[in-house]
């Protein structure tokens, strides 16, 4: 805790304390994910100090290696990134109200411990009233040398109020990596936010905890495209906090050999007029193992609110696993609801259709894959971020026989 | 061109065709009428080559080779066309890129060059204007949200683009209006040329006074019980099947 501001260090406390008497249990959020085998490692950084393997950096990126902004932001003015020490310290824009405060501390243990364990992590706030229309793209890496322990990640971002933008977060491991990220996004009033998340992590073990507080009549769009991963456990907690709030989760995952991908969406409606749409899409080849849980709360001061869930699971081989589960907890008679989920091989008689006009069955059952995967791609309003990851699932695609 | 001798067939371990014997030749027009359930669409299913139908006995030749050694893209790029009775709508798949990608695949495997996208779109308007469908229909996917008379005339349309040599209609009037099934009718009579030959499954005299079969054929209980001309079906539109059993 050296060097820590003392609200961190307090705050670090409170969590090592709450640590002490946590008993990890396989809930219904873990129910699928075993993770007996890491139960013993550190939590501690392992700092690594020779990141200067490459320094041409774009600078139309920003770039992120273990938790240390690696280049000036000179592209974009309005975004101001701080290490979360420093603006805490600082109170930068008001950030002490919102730091670990999205995301409950006792939601699970690996948020406690990237808590009790907080070495460092950035705070990213874009300025009020600015529309920008390119997207921004940050990028955010690990690397690691000995994998005896989880690698602390942390980002804070704020977006003021009236702010709309794409942000492309980018998180790219070709190496083996143990992480454990909390990512805290927090919406002021009347904010529109596009958040791509473009994840390839073939070698990775990752537990994400993704949380978001959404003010009134701001929007949050997420789009996770995951590529593949060793262990993948993401949760996210939405909240939709104010009158009008809405949230669209898009998310894709790609999986092959013994991939394996645990979603875990929670959307708590928390006000009235809000709108939650989660869709999740999912291509299982190989022994990969797919879960989706998604729990939406509509309580009973949310009136006129609507939550929609929709799992559909596309499964090319006979080893593959999938679990999938919409939830919904409804205390208000005045809402929209639905919930849906399929799992099942290419259509038969689609295929056959496509055949019996001349297309061989392997080109016919790319197509079936693509339009599979499209209807999540189309939810991505700009056609160059589109395109990009396009051309990544397609390279995925090549090896669909 | 498609030879069927003593053809008997089935799904599902039942039997549903008992010795079938038809013979198309090019520039015949040939219609098969025949009640609910009497093995029509299987018979149109078998030449295309859907799965799960089994052939048990007899031959089914197309230009003198065996159709049950050929896969489904193979029969359809040596010139075999069914349009379906339920087309089915996949979503996300677009209409003109399915249609180039099928009519280049058939255009490579004769040897033809493919078209580029440029030229594609210009043929594929021009024919979408033949069978009474708009441009909108370059961006929707294939079947999607299609009425069941857009159905058919997306059928017809795949038709005039792939342009095969045995076209098998299976109930390709069924679910059409009157000025729909005109479109349709005048578009088949004018692809119906003596280098191809069709077969016509249908229920109804109506498509018959638009198009000039040479024979019709009626099927009951799996069998080919009588053939004739273009008088027979009027009589079986009049009387209905009683009268042959």
């Amino acid at each position: 805790m050296v060097g820590l501001n003392n609200l961190l260090k307090t705050t670090s406390r409170k969590a090592l304390k709450i640590l002490k008497n946590y008993n990890f249990s396989y809930n219904e959020q873990w129910k699928y994910t075993n993770i007996d085998n890491y139960k013993n490692f550190s939590f501690t950084e392992n700092i690594i100090n020779d990141l200067d393997n490459n320094k041409n950096f774009n600078d139309n990126e920003i770039i992120i290696i273990n938790n240390i902004l690696q280049n000036k932001n000179n592209v974009y003015p309005f975004i101001h990134i701080t290490s979360i020490n420093d603006a805490i310290k600082k109170n930068l824009f008001g950030c002490k109200d919102i730091f670990n405060q999205i995301i409950p501390l006792d939601k699970n243990h690996f948020i406690l411990y990237n808590t009790a364990y907080f070495n460092n992590g950035n705070y990213l706030y874009f300025e009020k009233n600015h529309t920008i229309e390119n997207p921004i793209c940050i990028n955010n890496s690990i690397k690691q040398k000995n994998l005896t322990s989880f690698f602390n990640n942390r980002l804070l971002f704020h977006f003021g109020e009236n702010f709309s933008g794409k942000i492309i977060l980018k998180e790219k491991n070709n190496h083996e990596v143990l992480t454990n990220i909390v990512c805290e996004v927090y919406l002021e009033e009347n904010t529109n936010v596009n958040f791509i998340i473009e994840s390839e992590k073939h070698k990775t073990t990752q537990i994400l905890n993704f949380g978001s507080t959404i003010n009134k009549n701001a929007i949050l769009k997420i789009h996770p495209i995951d590529i593949s991963g060793k262990l993948i456990k993401n949760n996210y907690f939405i909240n939709l906090k104010g009158k009008n709030s809405q949230c669209y989760y898009n998310g894709l995952n790609l999986l092959n050999h013994s991939n394996h991908i645990d979603n875990y969406i929670e959307v708590n409606h928390n006000n009235k007029h809000t709108i939650s749409h989660t869709n999740q899409k999912n291509i299982l080849d190989g022994k990969s193992k797919g879960i989706f849980y998604s729990k939406a709360t509509i309580n009973k001061y949310s009136a006129n609110s609507e939550a929609h869930q929709k799992n559909n699971n596309l499964i090319l081989s006979n080893k593959s696993i999938v679990h999938s589960n919409p939830q919904l907890m409804i205390y208000n008679n005045d809402v929209q609801c639905s919930h849906g989920s399929s799992t099942g091989e290419v259509d038969y008689d689609a295929l056959f259709y496509l055949r019996s006009r001349g297309i061989s069955i392997q080109k016919a059952k790319k197509m079936l894959v693509h339009a599979f995967i499209d209807e999540i791609i189309d939810t991505i309003d700009d056609e160059n971020i589109k395109n990009n990851i396009q051309d990544k699932i397609y390279t995925w695609i090549k090896d669909v026989n | 061109m498609l030879k069927i001798k003593n053809l008997s067939a089935g799904i599902n371990n039942k039997t549903i065709l008992k010795n079938i014997n038809l013979e198309i030749n090019k520039g015949e027009f040939h219609v098969i009428m025949g009640r609910n359930g009497t093995g029509k669409s299987t018979l149109s299913n078998l030449i295309a080559g859907k799965e799960g139908y089994i052939k048990e006995g007899g031959q089914l030749l197309y230009n003198n080779k065996n159709l049950n050694n050929m896969t489904p893209e193979e029969r359809a790029t040596s010139g075999i066309f069914m349009s379906f009775q339920y087309p089915v709508a996949i979503p996300g798949v677009n209409s003109m890129h399915f249609l180039r990608t099928a009519v280049n695949s058939i255009r490579k495997s004769q040897g033809h060059s493919e078209y580029d996208p440029a030229k594609f779109i210009k043929i594929f308007k021009k024919n979408l204007s033949i069978v009474g469908l708009d441009e909108s229909f370059t961006k929707r996917a294939v079947n999607d949200g299609f009425s069941g008379g857009e159905k058919k005339r997306f059928e017809i349309l795949q038709m005039l683009l792939i342009e095969p040599k045995l076209i098998i209609l299976d109930e390709t009037d069924s679910g059409l209006d009157i000025d729909a099934l005109k479109i349709i009718s005048v578009a088949i009579k004018k692809f119906k040329s003596k280098n191809n030959a069709f077969l016509l499954i249908t229920h109804y005299y109506r498509i018959l006074e638009y198009l000039d079969p040479d024979f019709v054929h009626v099927l009951l209980n799996g069998k080919i019980i009588k053939s004739g001309d273009k008088k027979l079906a009027l009589k079986l539109e009049k009387e209905g099947y009683g009268w042959l059993e």
